[in-house]
């Protein structure tokens, strides 16, 4: 046994991979894909950006001066707890997309740290100052329309509920995902 | 900024080059059935990052190798959980009858070596030069070829003769 055979037996096997080689086929394959990415991203933006401005829509229309003065307050703070989180999460995608992949390795690693930070960062500010005053603001809006105690009950039950999935989500995402990764380009910026 | 015709004409020349090189860089870096998704993120990748290439800070086909490995790292990355290590090692499944003994050796002694070691080796097979392996590793060529030597040095005391 000798490694040119090694070698050769190699190649063989490499020569049975398809390679597509016309590169004028190549360039239209890989133009018509990047205009299909970034169409598919305006396209998600656009619907998110939509749903969310119906939504928030739907549930200002609640607003009615004729309503306790503590439901108004606290449908004005969900409103505004919802909506930082959504123009948030947007804007984080905008400034997300750019990426320098053409960088020495170093500071595209640096680059995909930051991106990841900032992910970071965005999930815990939801979660520590826009996800708990807009349920409180939701709480305090239908628990001061309600009338019964039971579904005061219950919408205090559900809301909390709502909360802590939301904050457990975040958590997962944060733990399971993001801080791997962030640990892994770190040992990769040290190495 | 680089005009239309230029960047097309920039891109098919470098692609071009660099196809087979692409190939092994897959084959390195993302598990059997997603050579093709990965091959095409760096082709991708290097499409748009061309409307930002001057020409004067290196040329394409340094651009294209540092865009390869960072996209493929970053692939690898994303992809950690579902990469399996054995699909790195015999690539097509429908490999040639008689070579059955030699990729089975190629895989046995690939699973001895550290991660960058497999990957030097893997292009050796490969037959790329050292420039071309340490645009792809980031390691210097004096560097790769005493790890080179090393490794075949670990073959031959396996193997050889055998």
């Amino acid at each position: 046994m000798e490694l040119e055979q090694v070698k050769a037996a190699w190649q063989r096997e490499k020569a049975a991979y398809p390679y597509e080689t016309d590169p004028a086929k190549i360039l239209a394959d890989t133009r018509q894909q990047a205009m299909k990415r970034d169409q598919e991203f305006a396209r998600k933006q656009r619907t998110q950006i939509i749903c969310s401005l119906i939504c928030l829509g739907l549930m200002a229309r609640c607003y009615s001066p004729h309503n306790p003065l503590l439901a108004n307050v606290g449908l004005i703070v969900m409103l505004l707890g919802s909506a930082l989180m959504l123009a948030g999460s947007i804007i984080l995608k905008y400034r997300l997309r750019v990426s320098h992949p053409e960088l020495p390795r170093k500071e595209f690693l640096a680059e995909q740290r930051r991106k990841i930070s900032a992910r970071i960062a965005l999930l815990q500010n939801n979660m520590t100052w826009f996800l708990i005053p807009a349920m409180l603001g939701f709480l305090l809006w239908q628990v001061t329309l309600s009338h019964s105690i039971q579904m005061k009950i219950v919408l205090i039950i559900l809301a909390a509920l709502a909360c802590v999935g939301a904050f457990w989500c975040g958590r997962w995402q944060i733990r399971r995902e993001l801080r791997p990764m962030l640990e892994e380009i770190d040992r990769e910026l040290d190495e | 900024m680089i005009d239309r015709r230029e960047k097309e004409r920039l891109f098919k020349d470098t692609v071009a080059k660099n196809t087979q090189w692409l190939g092994v860089i897959a084959r390195n870096n993302a598990p059997r059935g997603s050579w093709q998704d990965l091959e095409q993120e760096i082709r991708i990748a290097f499409w748009k990052s061309l409307d930002s290439y001057d020409g004067e800070r290196s040329s394409p086909n340094t651009w294209f190798h540092s865009i390869a490995r960072n996209t493929a790292e970053g692939f690898q990355r994303k992809n950690r959980n579902s990469r399996k290590r054995d699909e790195r090692v015999y690539p097509n499944p429908v490999f040639v009858e008689q070579d059955r003994d030699q990729l089975r050796i190629v895989e046995e002694f690939i699973r001895t070596l550290g991660e960058l070691d497999q990957q030097v080796f893997t292009m050796c097979l490969d037959d790329l030069s050292y420039e071309e392996m340490s645009a792809v590793v980031g390691v210097s060529e004096v560097n790769l070829r005493k790890r080179m030597s090393r490794i075949k040095e670990q073959f031959k005391a396996k193997y050889i003769g055998r």
